[in-house]
Formats: structure tokens, C-alpha cells, sequence
């Protein structure tokens, strides 16, 4: 049951990616610019430039670079940088990893504390804890996260010095290392997420409590403590999946900003960095790496949906 | 008829949509009522009259928005229940006393085991281990009709059948042996056949475990079918309180007659809402000074306009009119209403 409903899901993934690909394609040639001048410099010969342009594959038509990329793509290769000439595949996938890294710890910090602090303002309305949980889920959305970044490099390293103001350190490498290179970019990106959450999962278990089988469970003698627990989060919970799932997508985008700030080597920046340099090869594996996370998140966001949710089978 | 005991007992029970002293509205407007160790309690009236409020009171489970008078009283075993705490009402509800709604499609948690949601009352009042709890679950569930009840335990609840989402309402509410059973139009959305059976299972029960039941209907093929007793109820007062049999035979109240007469026959169970007769129920902000039935009433007087007719013994039973309707008026003035 599981597989027909994953090759189903396939079966839709596919041809997305085609018609993706192909427009990001076009799109990146309409970038103005000129790849060759931009590496041989202003003063190269109209001869060299040629000749580069041939050997980028630059001088064919649309479809026909699109076809080469795509043939190569398909066997897992994804060319060369213009630029330095490093593999594009390699380059993306190490860059994705940071941003990865640092685009969960944002989600998992958002989901937790924006589910946690929705529902105790849930137990006990009219206290400092419900009052903050709404100035958060306003503040959140208020404050552009190019402003928190900075506001959190100021205060947390450049002033207090307690943490790192630049640079990442893989969680693989040093777990510790890792919390403290992440954790202010990651609240930073976050915080609008956390907003969200909080003001989604409110409202949703506002709605719950609303509801007929929340008054039988009271009628069953159990606490208001009790019945959120057991009745109240994982309804509530349910469509904030569903808002888990757009927020990694919208951080996917937002994580350029962050990472730039806080000189973080993620995807982000290597996207940049290609455009300015008019490094097209990277740019299209950049964009379709994006392209496939945001498909595979969204896969994961209805297996979880479908987990939380009896009534909904794989079909 | 021997006199039996009384199981609980509703003073003045007085109910407000609001806060005291701001704007409000007067749900219920002194209801007075007891129920019966063992009896069936019929409440009945039209939509919007109160009923809800009046049992949701009894749980302490109406919304919080809701205040009650001060003097208002539900007495159960020597205890107010209006004063009591969160704490001990608790205790008291799914154990002592249970509940039953009208929607069975709404009152099961749809993300959660038929058999989780069975235990639970019981895991939380008796010191029952959950093993225990489930075999008495299966065997209750078995005993309101549910074949294979191991499996269906492990249902969810839209793998069952409206019909039998009531059914393990029903048995859910009496897991813990309770000794009042409210049951708040537990039949109203069901199919008319489906509804049969159910007041059949609620009524073998009932005599099975000597329950008491508050059961609350616009039917009333319903209450000829169930009741032991009826209390009417009309813009959130009492106005006529009977033994079926002699409510049948001869409504006093104006409204129950009307009520009465525009339903076929006891025999004849009608699944018909109480609607027939003409004219609007008194909005709760802005009820007259004398009867709340005036202005549909065919029986009504100056007197009933400037004065409030109190619920009062009248040849043996409660009802609340200046001008009961007697014993052999004729059947002309008995239906027809007046403008
Ligand atoms: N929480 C509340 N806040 C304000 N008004 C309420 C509230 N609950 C009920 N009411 C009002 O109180 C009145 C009585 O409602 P109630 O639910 O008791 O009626 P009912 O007799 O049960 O009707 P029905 O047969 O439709 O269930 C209605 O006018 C209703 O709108
Ligand atoms: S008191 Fe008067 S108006 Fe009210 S029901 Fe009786 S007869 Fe009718
Ligand atoms: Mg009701």
C-alpha cells in the first residue's frame, strides 16, 4: 500500500522536475551578462571569448543546452563550475548540507517552542506565559529577520562575546561546536516560523476545544490538563504540520539573508555567488538541488500528516 | 406506586449568558425538577428552551460564560453541585454521573482508538489497570449490541456507523456503573430505525443496572415510548411536570396541550420536532413581565400578562398557568390557537 502510494507520488515528481528545470533553465540564460567576459575579464579578444563560449556550450540553442544538461544530469552529472572549474555536484551537495543543518535547527527550535508555548498559554489563560506567547506571535512575524540577525550579532557575540559571530561548524564534526556556530542564525531564521507556529497551534487548539469530543472527555472526568494532552495536541497539532512543511520551503529562500550575515557557507551563498559570477552550471545544479528538497519535504510532510492522522490512508 | 428516592434534585436553577451586573441574558429562569433513583426523566420543550443548559449545569460542564444564581441549587447525595470544585466535580463526572450527546459523528475523538477513549473514565476512577479496563470496555460494548468487540476496540471511530458510535457512547457513559445517565437528544441524528434501537439498549440497560436517566428529546413518541416521568419545559422555566401517563391523558399546560395535539397519538411514534404550534418563543433578553407563553397561549387572560404564573400544585401535579386546562373542555378551545 505504502509503495503504490510512493510510485503515485513519483508519478508526479517526475514531470515537475522536467518542467521545473526547464524554466530555471531559461530563466538563468535571460540573466544579463555574458559568462565568458565575465572570466576572461573586459580585456579578452573577441576570439577568445568565442572559443570559451563554444567550450561552455553557450553558442547552441536553448534546447540543445538544456538536452546536454539534462542527458548528464540524469547519469548523476551535474558539469563543471565556469568558474573554478570544481564539480558542481560536489559543491552543492556540500554546501546544501550547512544550510540543511542550519535550516532544522531553525524549524525544530520553531516547532518546539512555538507548539510549547501555544499550549501552556492554552492551561493557563490570562497569564504572563499567554501574554507572551502573543507578543511573540506578533513580535515574530513584526521584525524582519535581516534586523534580528544583526540584533543578535550585536548583543550575543560583539558585545557579550559569548557566541561565534561568523562561521559553521558541522554537526558531524562537533556536536558543541555546532550548537554554538548555529544557534543565533537559526533563531534569527526561525523566529518568524515561531511565530507561526505558536499563533497556528492556538488557534487550532482553540478550535479543538470547541469541539464535541473535547466536552465528552471532560464529561469522563478528565483535568483540562489531561484533555490537552490526550486530546487536545495531536488534533491541533495536524494542521500545523502542514505549516512545518511550507516554513522549511520558505526558510529554503530565506536562508540567503542569515547565512550571509553571519558568513555561513550554505547554499544561500553559493547561489549568490554563482549569479554575480554568472557561474551558470552552478546555478542550475543550486536550483534543482533546491527544487528536489522542497518536493522530498513536502513527500515527508504528508507521510507524517498521514501518520498523525488514521483517516487518511496511502491512496 | 411506591415512593422512591431521590437521586438529584434541581432548585431554582437560574442561568445567565454574561457577567453579573453587564448586559445579559437569562438562559434558564428557575427550574425546578428532581429525578428519581431508577426513574427515566423526560425533558422536553422546543429548541432553544433551555434543555442543554439545564443538564450541562448538572456537570458543571456548560461554557464558562455562563453563571448561575447564587440560591440556585442541584443537590446530589447531600452536595450543591453548582458550589462544588473543579476537583471534586471531577470525580463525579463519568463515575457518578455520566453524559451522552446528540452527534455521535462529533463526540469521539476521531484520532484516537475506540478502546482508548473506552477506558479512560474507567483508568481514571477506578483503580483498574488497563488490562482490566479493556476487558470490562469489551464486555460493556458486547452487551450494547456491538458484535466482535475485541476488534472493534481497535477501531477508530469513522470505521463505525453513526448507530454505533452511539452505541459505544452509551457504553462508554456506562462503564463506571454511574448512577445518573444524561442523555442529551441521544437519538435526534440517528435514522429512525437506528433510533429504536438505541432507546431500546438504553432502556434494557437502564433496568439492568438501575440507572437513573435524565433523557432529553424533541420527541414525543420518544417520551411516551421511555419515560417514567416528563418535565416541560418552555423559555427556560418549567411549566408542566407529570407522570407520562398522566400528561398523555391530559396535558393542564396550554403549551404541552398545544405540544400534544400537534403530534399524531401516544401510540403513533413520531419522529416530528416540536413546532406546530403558532407564533415565537420570547427572545431570552427581552422576556414579557407576566407569562412567557401569553403571546401564543389560547387560554390566556389579562391576568396572565401582568403577573407571572410560579409553578404550583394543582390537583396533584406542577404545573405553571394561570388557567390550566381542564379535565372535558372541549377539543374545539383545546386546539384551537388564537391569535
Ligand atoms: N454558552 C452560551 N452563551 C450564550 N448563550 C447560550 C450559550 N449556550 C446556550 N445559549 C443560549 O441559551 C438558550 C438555551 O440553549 P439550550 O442549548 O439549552 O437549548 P436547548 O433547549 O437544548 O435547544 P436544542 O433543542 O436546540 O438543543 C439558547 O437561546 C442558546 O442560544
Ligand atoms: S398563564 Fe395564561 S398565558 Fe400563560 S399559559 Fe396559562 S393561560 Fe396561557
Ligand atoms: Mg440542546
Amino acid at each position: 500500500m505504502f509503495l503504490r502510494f510512493l510510485t503515485k507520488r513519483l508519478f508526479y515528481v517526475i514531470p515537475m522536475l522536467f518542467i521545473t528545470t526547464f524554466i530555471v533553465f531559461s530563466f538563468i540564460l535571460l540573466i544579463p551578462g555574458d559568462p565568458a567576459l565575465a572570466i576572461l575579464g573586459e580585456n579578452a579578444s573577441d576570439e577568445n571569448l568565442a572559443q570559451l563560449r563554444a567550450q561552455l556550450g553557450l553558442d547552441q540553442s536553448l534546447f540543445i543546452q538544456y538536452w546536454n544538461w539534462l542527458t548528464s544530469a540524469l547519469v548523476g552529472d551535474l558539469g563543471e563550475s565556469f568558474f573554478t572549474g570544481e564539480s558542481v555536484q560536489e559543491a552543492v551537495f556540500s554546501r546544501m548540507g550547512i544550510t540543511f543543518q542550519l535550516v532544522t535547527t531553525a524549524i525544530v527550535i520553531a516547532f518546539v517552542f512555538g507548539t510549547t508555548l501555544a499550549i501552556v498559554s492554552m492551561m493557563k489563560p490570562g497569564s504572563w506565559i499567554d501574554e507572551f506567547a502573543r507578543l511573540v506571535s506578533t513580535m515574530g512575524t513584526a521584525i524582519p529577520n535581516f534586523l534580528l540577525a544583526m540584533l543578535l550579532l550585536a548583543v550575543f557575540s560583539l558585545s557579550l562575546g559569548w557566541l561565534p559571530a561568523t562561521g559553521f561548524i558541522s554537526l558531524f564534526e562537533d556536536p558543541i561546536g555546532f550548537l554554538r556556530s548555529v544557534l543565533l542564525p537559526s533563531i534569527a531564521l526561525g523566529a518568524v516560523g515561531m511565530a507561526q507556529i505558536t499563533r497556528h497551534m492556538r488557534s487550532a487548539l482553540i478550535e479543538v476545544f470547541e469541539t464535541d469530543y473535547i466536552r465528552t472527555a471532560f464529561s469522563k472526568g478528565l483535568s483540562i490538563r489531561q484533555t490537552i494532552f490526550h486530546h487536545g495536541i495531536r488534533n491541533a497539532i495536524l494542521p500545523v504540520v502542514t505549516t512545518v512543511g511550507i516554513l522549511y520551503g520558505n526558510l529554503m529562500g530565506a536562508t540567503v539573508v542569515v547565512e550571509t550575515i553571519f558568513s555561513i557557507p550554505g547554499i544561500g551563498q553559493l547561489a549568490v555567488d554563482s549569479i554575480m559570477q554568472r557561474d551558470f552550471a552552478m546555478l542550475q545544479g543550486v536550483v534543482l538541488v533546491m527544487v528536489v528538497i522542497i518536493i522530498v519535504i513536502n513527500f515527508a510532510t504528508d507521510i507524517i500528516y498521514s501518520l498523525l492522522d488514521p483517516r487518511i490512508k496511502y491512496e | 406506586m411506591t415512593k422512591r428516592e431521590t437521586l438529584l434534585e434541581i432548585n431554582n436553577l437560574r442561568a445567565y449568558a454574561g457577567k453579573a451586573g453587564e448586559s445579559r441574558s437569562q438562559l434558564v429562569n428557575g427550574v425546578n425538577f428532581r429525578i428519581d433513583k431508577g426513574e427515566i426523566v423526560a425533558l422536553v420543550g422546543e429548541s432553544g428552551c433551555g434543555k442543554s443548559v439545564t443538564a450541562l449545569s448538572i456537570l458543571g460542564l456548560n461554557a464558562a460564560s455562563i453563571e448561575y444564581e447564587n440560591d440556585s441549587e442541584i443537590r446530589f447525595h447531600e452536595e450543591n453541585l453548582l458550589q462544588l470544585s473543579d476537583r471534586k466535580l471531577r470525580k463525579l463526572r463519568g463515575n457518578d454521573i455520566s453524559m451522552i450527546f446528540q452527534d455521535p459523528m462529533f463526540s469521539l475523538n476521531p484520532l484516537k482508538k475506540i478502546g482508548k477513549q473506552m477506558t479512560e473514565a474507567l483508568l481514571q476512577h477506578k483503580a483498574a489497570d488497563v488490562r482490566t479496563a479493556r476487558q470490562d470496555a469489551e464486555k460493556m460494548i458486547e452487551r450494547v449490541g456491538i458484535t466482535d468487540p475485541k476488534r472493534q476496540l481497535d477501531n477508530y471511530p469513522y470505521q463505525l456507523s453513526g448507530g454505533m458510535r452511539q452505541r459505544v457512547m452509551i457504553a462508554m457513559a456506562l462503564l463506571c456503573k454511574p448512577e445518573l445517565l444524561i442523555a442529551d437528544e441521544p437519538t435526534t441524528a440517528l435514522d429512525v430505525t437506528i433510533q429504536a434501537q438505541i432507546l431500546e439498549i438504553m432502556k434494557d440497560l437502564q433496568q439492568e443496572l438501575d440507572v437513573s436517566i435524565l433523557l432529553i428529546t424533541h420527541d414525543l413518541g420518544v417520551v411516551a415510548e421511555m419515560a417514567d416521568r416528563v418535565v416541560v419545559m418552555y423559555s427556560g422555566q418549567v411549566v408542566e411536570e407529570a407522570d407520562v401517563y398522566a400528561l398523555f391523558e391530559q396535558p393542564l399546560h396550554p403549551y404541552t396541550n398545544g405540544l400534544l395535539t400537534s403530534v399524531p397519538k401516544l401510540e403513533g411514534a413520531s419522529d416530528e420536532r416540536i413546532s406546530a404550534i403558532r407564533g415565537t418563543v420570547p427572545s431570552p433578553q427581552e422576556l414579557p413581565k407576566g407569562c412567557n407563553f401569553y403571546e401564543r397561549c389560547t387560554h390566556r387572560s389579562d391576568r396572565c400578562k401582568e403577573e407571572e404564573p410560579v409553578l404550583a400544585n394543582h390537583g396533584g401535579r406542577n404545573v405553571a398557568c394561570w388557567h390550566p386546562v381542564v379535565e372535558g373542555a372541549n377539543d374545539v378551545e383545546r386546539t384551537a390557537i388564537r391569535n
